[in-house]
């Protein structure tokens, strides 16, 4: 918008040189003008005149003085209420986290992306290409034994695969939050069996568990083998408490209600399990694919005797 | 013969409603009498009351069936329903389909039932689809 030159202001008198046709909408300072345009109007004067409108009435508006000087109080109600183009978002459920920032007043404080990277004498950011991080990691190519470590242990593998332990419990706090939010409780879950990682002896005890009823007869007439635990199969519940007639048929009422409003052939925890096993079977298939990329690279000079249970 | 636990109750009646949907409440909440489900022999059966406390005269081993056998339990206990139940199912079911005698004859033979097929000027048999998640009507 051009201004007139500040040494000689323009000043013209304060009513417009029309007819208010001016719908107001004083809640939002607005004001609507629905009449159709001629060819030919100064647009710059028609639009000049219409705030003035507007101003003025504005300005017939009661007046509050106050700490922050004279304020108008608009009115409460406005005239057009604009719809939403979206829906408004559901409130979402608190993580753990909020619940304890909320307890101890704790407020979200913002990182900055830049941070003094000493060896590199620079602002460098936090994370990411040409990263503080990085540099400092590049750094550290030397790791003096100290006392109390082994000298035979690869600091450099036991600081991986702690970062990695981390970031596994990460994950499963992130599915932790997203079954709590849904309602749900996530149990200590069963290990997932993956063919192409190693199952840890948890998995080994899924793994026996699973063969023993893997039979024709469900395990019944299986030969036990010497130090077989028999007892790993979850017992079921026998011995039902005779209920009378009436009793029963509650009972069956209840059990209809909740088939009725059940969830789904969905299992909750199932489901928490599946997403955890996906993320780190696509981790391990990335980091494969990385190392297989490097192998390549060297002009295969891998030994090719490790062979990785990709599916 | 021993009445259902928790878990097979839960089963039977997640199958039933696969099919009857909300109608499952008409098999159970009967205004004729209270009709009850009893495991025997890994087949579960519907029968009244009346017809249970005079089965329970009969010994265990000479017990072929009471009531109306709805289905069994497989070994991997999951529930699968016999054809004994159709009179219920084929009262109670919510979603039903007509078809052509050809259509018929295409059903018999395996074939899933396509939607040409339904319709039956002459309601020779009548089939019923369910709407479950997986299937498409």
């Amino acid at each position: 918008m051009c201004q007139p030159n500040p040494q000689e202001p323009i000043s013209r008198p304060a009513t417009a040189s029309r007819e208010d046709n001016l719908t107001y909408d004083l809640k939002n300072m607005a004001a609507y003008d629905i009449s159709p345009l001629s060819t030919g109007t100064d647009l710059a004067a028609y639009s000049r005149d219409s705030v003035q409108l507007l101003v003025n009435k504005l300005f017939v508006l009661p007046r509050n003085k106050g700490d922050e000087g004279t304020l108008i109080a608009l009115p409460a109600e406005e005239v057009f209420r604009l719809p939403r183009a979206k829906p408004i978002p559901k409130e979402k459920p608190k993580t753990r986290w909020d619940k304890f920032m909320e307890e101890r007043n704790m407020k979200k404080r913002k990182r900055s992306r830049l941070v003094w990277d000493e060896i590199e004498g620079d602002w460098k950011p936090r994370w990411g290409y040409k990263s503080a991080k990085k540099s400092q990691e590049n750094a550290n190519w030397v790791h003096e034994v100290g006392d109390n470590e082994n000298p035979n242990e690869n600091p450099f593998d036991k600081a991986r695969s702690e970062q990695r332990l981390l970031k596994a419990r990460q994950k499963m706090r992130e599915v932790r939050n997203k079954v709590e939010a849904a309602g749900g409780k996530l149990r200590a879950s069963v290990p997932d069996l993956d063919a192409g990682q190693k199952r840890g002896k948890q998995g080994l005890k899924e793994a026996i568990k699973r063969a023993q009823v893997s039979s024709a007869s469900f395990g019944k007439f299986d030969r036990v083998a010497p130090n077989e635990a028999t007892n790993l199969q979850p017992k079921r519940k026998k011995g039902i408490t005779p209920v009378s007639a009436g009793a029963e048929k509650e009972n069956y009422l209840k059990a209809v209600g909740r088939v009725m409003s059940g969830d789904g052939p969905v299992d909750k925890h199932k489901a928490a399990q599946v997403g955890v096993s996906h993320d780190r079977r696509n981790d391990a298939n990335a980091r494969s694919r990385q190392q297989s990329k490097r192998r390549s690279k060297q002009g295969g000079q891998g030994k090719g005797g490790k062979k990785k249970g990709r599916r | 013969m021993r009445a259902l636990t928790d878990d097979e109750t839960r089963l039977v009646f997640e199958k039933l409603k696969k099919y009857i949907g909300t109608n499952l409440r008409q098999m159970v909440d009967r205004p004729d009498g209270i009709f009850l489900f009893r495991l025997h022999k890994e087949r579960v059966f519907y029968m009244n009351e009346r017809l249970l406390k005079h089965a329970g005269h009969i010994p265990k081993k000479d017990l072929l069936s009471a009531g109306v056998c709805i289905g069994k339990f497989t070994h991997s206990r999951k529930f699968r329903l016999l054809i004994t139940a159709l009179d219920y199912l084929a009262r109670l079911a919510q979603y039903r389909v007509w078809l052509k005698p050809s259509g018929e004859q295409h059903f018999v033979y395996g074939n899933h039932v396509v939607k040409a097929k339904t319709r039956a000027r002459e309601g020779l048999v009548r089939f019923w689809t369910y709407v479950c998640p997986t299937y498409s009507k």
